[in-house]
């Protein structure tokens, strides 16, 4: 087995560990997690067909890794958005459930902020 | 293929709403209206302009970032049914603005009100990505679009900031996320087969295999989650329906359309 071969198989038990959490798991922060982590195999991925393909004098394949560091930028917004919106469900309504209002009756705070 | 003239027309139109929006971010208040007015206006203009190039000439118009030639380089590329679709999209977002001149208007005396400033600055974000979506000539740009997209629509239903509304916007994040990591998987493995990610050499390029199969079921799969279609519905009528009217004008007119 190579190295890029390796690689390939972290990255897809990555994902699939990743949408197993996604799938599993009621709590929207550790969905955001699972996606974090669907998303670390994928840019893992990426990076061992970056290797796979690296031409001649070259350690790797350039083009890769340049759009490698858009998608984790893009991952880090779209992770910090995410997260953003959960905090501010916790403080509009003190809870973090992801359940629908019958069950989970709205405890709106008094002088939350508008 | 190679640049054609006019192809200024394309960055211009997506650069157009950006550059409307920063501007609108810095100014504040009412001026973000003002701003957003001002930007309707000239971004219809620039997409007209280019409808009429591409009608008048008759082949599709293409600009290469840069100056480099794909596949090192990124190229944006409008024919004619993306002509429709950026002339479409201008008429809704016209009427949009027109329609909410009234709802979100700020109001006399107050320097800023947290409501219509978002909703002019994200109006103009949606209209931008949407060229984008609309103009891109490679796969990855068409995913930095539809990312960019979701973070315009994801705001736009957590308007109101009631707790309903923020339980539907990350509902809608979570979907969108996964739809769009989906997408990239299939982008990253047709980049691994072939070597390139742009969508007129793919095109020459792609063969009848497995891995081409895979790709087109992550593809489509990604793309029914961010479009809503069925089964992976569920996210969009508690965030469309706790919308305000002209919000939920534009995310159920163009935001899911994009993708």
């Amino acid at each position: 087995m190579n190295t890029a071969t390796l690689f390939g198989l972290c990255a897809s038990a990555l994902i699939g560990m990743g949408v197993y959490g996604l799938l599993t798991n009621p709590q929207p922060l550790r969905k955001i997690i699972a996606l974090n982590i669907i998303g670390s195999g994928i840019f893992l991925l990426f990076g061992a067909i970056a290797y796979r393909g690296a031409g001649a004098g070259m350690g790797s394949d350039p083009v890769p890794q340049a759009l490698l560091i858009t998608g984790i930028v893009v991952a880090f917004s779209a992770t910090a958005l995410a997260i953003a919106l959960l905090l501010r469900l916790y403080e509009v309504t003190g809870s973090v459930s992801l359940a629908s209002d019958e069950a989970n009756p709205p405890d709106h705070k008094p002088g939350a902020p508008e | 293929m190679s640049p054609t003239t006019g192809g200024w027309l394309l960055y211009l139109a997506v650069l157009l709403p950006f550059i409307g929006l920063m501007l609108g971010l810095v100014l504040g208040g009412r001026n973000a209206q003002h701003v957003a007015r001002v930007t309707m206006l000239l971004g219809f203009t620039t997409v007209s302009a280019l409808a009429w190039h591409i009608i008048e000439s008759g082949h599709t118009l293409e600009y290469w970032l840069g100056g480099w030639a794909p596949p090192l380089g990124i190229s944006l590329r409008a024919d004619g049914l993306s002509m429709v679709m950026l002339l479409v999209v201008a008429v809704v977002i016209m009427a949009v603005g027109i329609y909410a001149q009234a709802d979100f208007d700020t109001p006399q005396g107050q320097p800023e009100t947290r409501r219509p400033f978002s909703f002019w600055l994200l109006m103009l974000a949606v209209w931008g990505s949407l060229n984008l979506v609309l103009v891109s000539g490679d796969l990855f740009t068409l995913y930095v679009a539809l990312e960019l997209l979701t973070f315009a629509g994801v705001p736009l239903v957590s308007l109101d900031g009631r707790g309903e509304n923020l339980r539907a916007a990350l509902r809608y994040i979570l979907f969108a996320l996964l739809g769009s990591l989906l997408y990239l998987l299939g982008a990253v493995l047709l980049y691994g087969a072939y070597g390139t990610l742009d969508i007129q050499l793919l095109a020459g390029l792609v063969r009848p295999e497995p891995l081409t199969w895979a790709v087109l079921a992550l593809m489509t799969v990604g793309l029914l989650a961010k479009t809503a279609l069925f089964p992976l519905h569920i996210w969009l009528p508690p965030a469309h329906a706790g919308a305000p009217a002209a919000a939920s004008a534009l995310l159920s007119a163009l935001v899911i359309k994009g993708s």
